[in-house]
């Protein structure tokens, strides 16, 4: 018995020593991988022009291969959409709701038929890197409305598609998933409409702050200076009435709480 | 693939994310359920229920970070499984570890009068911070992880006896302070 407990007792320290401890091991283990990446790229460099080494893969600008509907199968949903824009949190990042952060593989598979969507949200994902299109960017459209924008993809394929998905979900019986990854009819007429104000009713996110017709991630208003905020309508009261929204959410808790707290306080 | 595509896959409830899941953290719960189990096969088992586990959990839970949720999964499942099975030799290193922290702790019935599991938790808790990082990683890998005395000697890049003798202070000083908390009564 006194081994269970103390065993119970192990089992239950805090999960942070957990983590510290795995974090640790891993970091460890990287500084010798590291200097062996280091080293072999150094030779590489040596052996090879700066030209030629472009060629290999992984200086290429080619997007990892996603792994998207293939097609023809019954129950095929594509896991996972294409083309976020990068990785990061999605609460602090993003203004509106994930799901117009990227595509269904079902579409990417349509677009890609007559124009080249990889070289294109390659582009974009060079776009990223600056911070004038950073996903967090008062300025920045979700790459889901300008795909649709740009590539023309007419309202009834996009409500094809998703009436399929909707479908398969609920055959799965992942009806609770839904909302998460398909669309409904008011938020197909909204990613439709060319209207900031409908696309920001139908998705904006519960963090961000609704100012005029647009909404505006976290990462913008806790960091903007004050002639930003001003210059987008944001007032400080309006990022107080988040204080306590923002702080309930485990992960913007445990990174941003400082943050937080000093940009929530109104004097 | 970041935790954050691995959650989000789950939540698209796509079976590509156990298959993420199982290339990312795959072999470290392996490890984990090998080391408390010292069997391959019951190790393998519990790191397949490890998976469901996680599938049946996420959603809704979002855990951050990932990785010491998935392996604090794989540990309840593996000693589990361990007291489930009666039969099981002891000469896995949970065994010894236990038998390490043992002579830590008090007689049976005191120990178990003074405090419960999470109160005892609390205890090793508030010892954890008094360690500087590299003890307390120590502690924890041994302990938590069940690590072998050779893979912390590789951890940490020095030898064994080292590694025992570090330990050997740590539990020193876990004692020392059970006594000032009073467990050792």
């Amino acid at each position: 018995m006194k081994k269970v407990l103390i065993s119970e007792g192990i089992e239950n320290i805090d999960l942070k020593y957990i983590n510290e401890a795995a974090i640790y091991a891993a970091n460890r283990r990287n500084i010798w991988i590291r200097w062996s990446v280091v080293a072999a790229c150094l030779m590489l460099i040596g052996m090879f022009f700066v030209p030629m080494a472009r060629e290999l893969p992984f200086f290429s600008n080619d997007l990892p291969e996603p792994s998207i509907g293939t097609g023809g199968e019954e129950n095929n949903v594509s896991p996972e959409p294409v083309g976020t824009g990068g990785e990061g949190i999605f609460e602090y990042e993003r203004a509106y709701h994930w799901k117009i952060y990227g595509i269904s593989g079902e579409l990417y598979d349509y677009i890609s038929k007559k124009h080249d969507l990889q070289a294109w949200l390659a582009k974009e994902d060079e776009k990223n890197k600056a911070d004038k299109y950073k996903i967090s960017s008062p300025d920045y459209t979700p790459v889901l409305i300008r795909i649709i924008n740009e590539f023309k993809v007419p309202k009834t394929v996009f409500e094809q598609f998703n009436s399929e998905r909707i479908s398969i979900y609920k055959k799965n019986g992942w009806d609770a998933r839904i909302a998460d990854v398909c669309f409904t009819q008011e938020e197909i007429d909204a990613l439709y409409s060319n209207d900031d104000a409908r696309i920001t009713k139908a998705f904006s996110s519960e963090y961000a702050i609704i100012s005029g017709d647009k909404a505006y991630a976290p990462c913008f208003y806790l960091n903007a200076t004050d002639e930003e905020l001003s210059k987008y309508g944001i007032t400080h009261e309006m990022i107080a009435e988040k204080k306590d929204l923002l702080l309930s959410s485990p992960i913007l808790n445990e990174l941003f709480s400082d943050l937080i707290l000093q940009k929530t306080s109104v004097e | 693939m970041n935790d954050h595509k691995i959650i989000h896959l789950f939540f698209e409830r796509s079976e590509q994310a156990i298959i993420e899941l199982s290339k990312k953290y795959g072999a470290l719960c392996t490890k984990i359920a090998n080391n408390i189990l010292n069997n391959s096969q019951d190790a393998e088992e519990c790191v397949n229920d490890t998976y469901l586990g996680v599938w049946n959990t996420i959603p809704p839970q979002r855990p951050n970070p990932l990785q010491s949720y998935v392996c604090r999964i794989t540990r309840n499942l593996a000693i589990k499984k361990y007291h489930a099975n009666t039969a099981a030799k002891r000469n896995s290193i949970y065994d010894i570890a236990l038998d390490e922290l043992e002579n830590c702790f008090p007689s049976s019935s005191s120990v178990e009068d003074t405090l419960d599991a999470k109160e005892l938790a609390q205890v090793i808790d508030d010892f954890l911070e008094t360690l500087n990082p590299s003890n307390r990683v120590l502690f924890v890998r041994r302990y938590w992880y069940c690590d072998s005395i050779a893979d912390l000697s590789k951890q940490f890049q020095t030898g064994k006896h080292n590694i025992s003798v570090r330990l050997s202070r740590i539990r020193e000083k876990l004692k020392q302070h059970l006594i000032e908390k009073g467990v050792w009564l």
